[in-house]
């Protein structure tokens, strides 16, 4: 079970943290995550792919977790965003301020994103994930994760330009 | 269809996945030739890529240092130990338990599952690696990554390009299959000089690995259509002399038949 854990531990919480923009409730998610993984583990159908199936429940987690979000948040309030800094590292202390600051800054760029959108993006850029994959995580047809895609980096592209952030 | 009767929508959807390497063999030529006569479509392109550079580069979130023991404090006591070990023992009895490696530091590990099957060879004995997949090292940035060397082979019902890049000490190899029939890939390693670290990706229908003895193997088990896709870690054993010329013999066959040999020579 450690290994197991260890050995997804870490992809879980970027996952989560991507589609959240906390450290701290990402950390919840990915308790919470592990935790269904073992409990339903009896469920687990072989045919279907473990990393899929692991990070299906985190995204579900994460979804359900900004829909508590949503009830509890004044309408105004901006998106989330991670103001601590040590959740990134740099090789130097300048580059860490720098890396840091572009973190937060295209991780607040993702929060913009409609969660649909951030799913997709999350999986593919960050996930490394196929369109296949994604669409087995999201149980979603396969042509719905395209248009997800084709949408959400159309938007991802704008505000990153406008950001200064992707220079021709 | 001519690239000029392709809408901006169209145009979208090929360059987008071109961008995501999910182009089939008939996408691969329509595209090439879009890229090649419409403006639009190399400007969409770039932009893609250099979104795809600025996201790569990104360093992973950490983890709080609390978070593994956390996990661990959380999870159920398994009541019976059969419970985890039921789901287990298809892939750990001794039978089907065939190779685990370690990379160097600890930091990666791939744990590769082997099938026990009633097997008259060792053809049969396959891994189905794709749970693994993605979770054991992280997918390296490609933008900076030096080309070592690269060989394409394309026959009626099957397409497959082999690449080896490197980027500081980390060796990337990727083998795509696009093919009708089941098809076995063999890259021997010995005289490469490099040895497996780690699978980074695998993609399509049923593909299987067997690695043993530095000799890949790698299966196509799918009759239908479809792409697969394997890239891989290598790094290099003690005992390469960079000096030597060193190479990874290639071998393509199907049902048993073999069809074309070849190498990768790869330039330090």
């Amino acid at each position: 079970m450690d290994s197991l854990v260890r050995l997804f531990e870490r992809p879980v919480f970027s996952a989560a943290y991507r589609m959240l923009g906390n450290a701290d409730e990402a950390a919840d998610v990915s308790q919470t995550a592990f935790v269904k993984l073992f409990e339903n583990i009896r469920r687990f159908d072989p045919s279907f792919r473990l990393f899929s199936w692991i990070y299906r429940i985190t995204v579900n987690e994460t979804l359900d977790q900004l829909r508590r979000r949503r009830r509890y948040e004044p309408l105004t309030e901006s998106p989330h965003s991670d103001s601590q800094s040590d959740v990134f590292d740099g090789d130097s202390a300048q580059e860490a301020v720098a890396t840091s600051q572009l973190c937060r800054e295209v991780q607040g760029i993702l929060m913009h994103l409609h969660e649909d959108h951030r799913a997709v993006i999350v999986l593919h850029y960050f996930s490394a994930c196929s369109y296949h994959q994604i669409s087995e995580i999201l149980e979603v047809p396969e042509k719905t994760v395209k248009s997800r895609l084709f949408s959400a980096r159309r938007q991802m592209k704008n505000l990153l330009g406008q950001h200064g952030i992707l220079s021709s | 269809m001519k690239r000029t009767d392709l809408n901006s929508e169209q145009v979208h959807e090929l360059v987008n996945a071109a961008a995501d390497g999910e182009l089939t063999m008939e996408q691969q030529a329509e595209y090439e030739q879009l890229i090649a006569q419409s403006t639009e479509a190399r400007k969409l392109q770039a932009d893609l890529e250099r979104m795809a550079a600025v996201l790569s580069n990104l360093p992973p979130p950490n983890p709080p240092q609390y978070l593994h023991e956390a996990i661990m404090a959380r999870l159920p006591v398994l009541q019976s130990r059969g419970l985890f070990a039921s789901w287990l023992k298809p892939v750990t009895s001794p039978s089907a338990l065939r190779y685990m490696l370690t990379a160097a530091a600890g930091l990666m590990v791939a744990v590769v599952f082997y099938e026990g099957r009633s097997a008259v060879s060792s053809a049969d004995y396959f891994a189905d690696t794709s749970e693994l997949v993605g979770t054991m090292a992280p997918a390296v940035n490609r933008t900076d990554a030096a080309s070592l060397d690269s060989w394409s082979y394309r026959e009626k019902g099957l397409e497959s390009r082999i690449k080896l890049e490197r980027r500081d000490d980390l060796f990337l190899l990727e083998v795509e299959i696009d093919a009708a029939d089941p098809v076995e890939v063999l890259l021997d390693l010995r005289s490469s000089g490099l040895a497996l670290g780690a699978l980074v990706q695998t993609e399509g229908p049923a593909d299987s690995f067997e690695y043993a003895g530095q000799r890949l193997r790698i299966a196509s088990r799918a009759a239908t259509h479809g792409r697969h896709r394997i890239t891989a870690h290598l790094h290099r054993t003690d005992e390469t002399d960079l000096a030597a010329e060193v190479k990874i013999e290639l071998e393509y066959s199907s049902r048993g038949k073999l069809l074309q040999q070849g190498s990768l020579i790869p330039v330090w």
